[in-house]
């Protein structure tokens, strides 16, 4: 059939195709065409213009796509991107050398992106077509976008409100997530990861999502909590050999004091930034985080500076340490876990307690998150992020509130870099510099300010897609980036941005919306 | 006191006040007294300083000279949150409701300083003064219309009981039909026990429902007297009710 686009959109679709292929080859002509390569005696630069000219070439086709569908072609965008579809993914399946060809990329995951992409074009055009009834118009697809925002607004609405049953089931999930068949020990590690950093952004998101104080240097919290537990808890700290200590002390007992040293960094960052807002305020946490790095760089007599702090045990459980004694020449008089319970040491153990530490300290972050909004300390903070001159004209003190924010905020991010700490076993400033504030904080962006199960979907995608996936090396910063500016060109506001009310007056909802925020 | 012993129970007095915006004097020397149970209503043109008399009256920005007492204590370096807490309330310009809460949690943050005790009551008050809100209640606060939102400014600052609600042009941008019924709620709210300190540029409405008013321009009191008295007065006629309505 004719592809029949009216005269006077021709010149655009035109230039909107030479524009796509145009951004797309400048786009991937240094990053795609260009690849370094390790050589003996030096590199050399492997030319890849194959793949430069598949990347266009796609990007004109699903272009051509689109404008297909704006013009209302559906049956010829159904046709060819089925076809395509069902081409890559023959070859994907039944690939043999010959049919190989067909695939434009060497990545396998890419490809099957691809054809992921085709199928959904198929479909969705097929769906638009039968919708209209008419295979063939002019049809204007304006609302579409709106209608999409609309219904992405209505499932984050449904979300939190339904963040009890929601909630209840991820924690459900997460507490077998260990015992599942087929969970190794490379996937504990990834969920291990994964909920430091939801534990990070939830802690974040008080500062950030509740009180509206653009906080970029939250690393430096993270930071004073390692370091602080591993001051006491490693028995190679030099504080420990100054005091003349041969053992450290144990995790419960560093837990809350590294969160009490966060929280009073917290008040102390606090105090001096009182009076900016925004951009002001962003910059000087900016420039605390890295003050708190160069302090630990350089303060050698306490911190080994870059050396960093070795030798951190992972928490002990029922007062019976969970380490090896191979590794450990001075804990031969203490008694292990393992030993106690007549059980051989193994390292998938030590990983599901660190896995069950870290998961009940993010909930117990989480739990006080959705508490603390309906006590008035909470109210106050969401208060002051709407308006700060009303909030004073009501009898707000806004210094007070203001450094609670920060100091429960630091507190949690003292907690988290406690964990960090006892699961790496070693800490050097170089674990806490500005990329890590900037992730935690595009978690809470992303996952839409003050939106607690937000933050476990950004946490989800920031990190553990990108661990999951990581073979397919540099290519997942390039989904990285691009589905940031994807998810902030859809979603502004962030994923599940919607603030559910701390009460309602009306409905049966009054009794659900005081549960757990998932 | 001097002003106990002339029989009247000053409850803000503010005497001799100045306040600049850096090198721009706004108010020079103003003198006012409202008295405990009054409706005192302060009008006067655009940028003649009748915000930052108020504003000024909250502690920012703060009096360059002069001072302000509420019930006997000089409140005029005192910090805002602690000028609320001693019983004085604001219905800030532009309303400024928290617009992402619901309407309840904007009543709930009212009563910041209150005791939890009288929250319901209080509450209920509110309630029965604006029944709008009631409605409203589960509703964000952003999305109310302009006359809802003044009524849920005046509500939250009841929820504090004070014993002093200051208003600041609680009639701007709402429709007659609106203003009326704000202005009946004042008299209601004054009935009740609070003394009531208005300013607005809605003069003809404003005096008619106040005890006494004062007249500013240009940063000055330049008249006061009984809300008739300033009603029948030709000069205000001249300035203010005639030509702008």
């Amino acid at each position: 059939m004719a592809v029949n686009i009216p005269p006077a959109d021709r010149k655009g679709v035109l230039i909107e195709l030479g524009g796509t292929a145009l951004v797309v080859f400048a786009l991937t002509v240094s990053l795609v065409g260009f690849h370094i390569k390790d050589i003996s005696g030096g590199i050399t630069l492997d030319l890849r213009f194959v793949d430069v000219a598949s990347a266009v070439a796609i990007a004109i086709v699903v272009r051509g796509w689109l404008i297909l569908m704006r013009h209302g072609h559906y049956r010829i965008v159904t046709v060819s991107a089925a076809a395509v579809a069902v081409l890559l993914i023959v070859s994907l399946l039944f690939g043999g050398a010959g049919v190989q060809t067909w695939l434009p990329f060497k990545a396998k995951l890419l490809q099957w992106l691809l054809a992921i992409l085709s199928a959904g074009f198929a479909v969705g055009s097929a769906v638009r077509m039968a919708r209209e009834g008419r295979p063939a118009g002019s049809a204007q697809d304006g609302a579409v976008p709106d209608e999409q925002a609309a219904l992405m607004d209505r499932v984050s609405a449904q979300v939190q409100r339904n963040a009890l049953w929601i909630g209840a089931i991820l924690f459900l999930a997460a507490a077998v997530f260990p015992f599942m068949p087929g969970v190794n020990l490379q996937y504990l590690d990834i969920a291990v990861l994964v909920l430091t950093y939801i534990m990070l952004g939830w802690g974040l998101n008080i500062v950030v999502g509740l009180a509206g104080l653009l906080d970029l240097g939250y690393v430096a919290f993270y930071a004073v909590g390692a370091y602080s537990f591993a001051l006491f808890a490693s028995p190679d700290s030099p504080l420990l050999q100054d005091l003349g200590w041969t053992e450290g002390v144990s995790f419960w007992l560093c837990l809350p004091f590294a969160g009490l040293m966060a929280a009073l960094a917290g008040v102390a960052l606090g105090f001096p930034v009182l009076r900016l807002r925004g951009d002001y305020l962003a910059i000087v946490t900016l420039g605390f985080g890295e003050m708190i790095r160069v302090t630990l760089l350089n303060f050698y007599s306490l911190t080994k500076g870059p050396d960093g702090i070795s030798n951190i045990p992972p928490p002990s459980l029922l007062g019976y340490s969970t380490q090896s004694k191979m590794d450990e020449e001075t804990l031969e008089n203490t008694t292990e876990f393992h030993t106690a319970m007549g059980w051989e040491f193994d390292q998938a153990d030590t990983t599901i307690l660190l896995y069950f530490v870290i998961l009940a300290m993010a909930l117990a972050t989480n739990f006080f998150t959705v508490r603390v909004r309906k006590l008035p300390v909470g109210r106050a903070w969401e208060a002051l992020r709407e308006d700060e001159i009303a909030c004073r004209s009501l009898g707000i003190n806004p210094t007070n509130t203001k450094l609670t924010a920060f100091g429960f905020g630091a507190m949690f991010g003292g907690f988290a870099g406690s964990f960090f700490a006892t699961r790496q076993t070693f800490v050097s400033p170089e674990s806490f510099t500005f990329i890590e504030s900037a992730v935690i904080l595009a978690i809470v962006v992303l996952g839409g300010f003050g939106s607690q199960i937000g933050v476990v979907v950004a946490a989800f995608l920031l990190i553990g897609l990108p661990e999951i996936f990581r073979e397919l090396q540099e290519y997942r910063m390039l989904f990285f980036g691009g589905s940031m500016v994807l998810i902030m060109l859809w979603r502004p506001a962030g994923l599940l941005a919607h603030r559910e009310p701390t009460i309602r007056m009306h409905g049966r909802r009054a009794r659900a919306s005081t549960g757990s925020g998932g | 006191m001097t002003e106990a012993a002339a029989g009247r129970d000053v409850m803000l007095d503010i005497s001799g006040v100045e306040t600049f915006y850096g090198r721009i004097q706004a108010l020079r020397g103003v003198d006012i007294e409202v008295c405990r149970g009054e409706i005192v209503t302060l009008i006067g043109a655009n940028g003649a300083g009748k915000s930052t008399l108020l504003m000024t009256v909250c502690g920012d920005p703060r009096a360059a000279a002069g001072r302000i007492t509420l019930d006997g204590v000089d409140i005029t370096y005192k910090a805002t949150f602690e000028i609320v807490r001693m019983g004085l309330a604001q219905a800030p310009e532009g309303r400024r409701i928290f617009p992402r809460m619901t309407v309840r949690e904007n009543l709930q943050l009212g009563a910041t300083t209150g005791d939890e005790e009288y929250f319901d009551g209080d509450l209920e008050r509110v309630y029965d003064l604006f029944p709008i809100l009631r409605n409203r209640a589960d509703q964000r606060g952003g999305t109310l219309s302009g006359g809802e939102q003044q009524m849920l400014a005046i509500g939250r600052a009841l929820m504090s009981r004070p014993r002093l609600l200051l208003l600041d042009e609680p009639s701007l941008g709402l429709a007659p039909m609106i203003v009326k019924q704000i202005f009946e709620v004042v008299a209601e709210i004054n009935d009740a026990g609070t003394t009531v300190f208005l300013v607005e540029q809605n003069a003809y409405h404003a005096l008619r429902l106040a005890d006494r008013g004062y007249v500013m321009a240009n940063g000055r009191i330049i008249l006061s007297g009984t809300g008739e008295e300033l009603l029948a007065n030709a000069e205000v006629r001249a300035a203010y009710l005639e030509g702008g309505h």
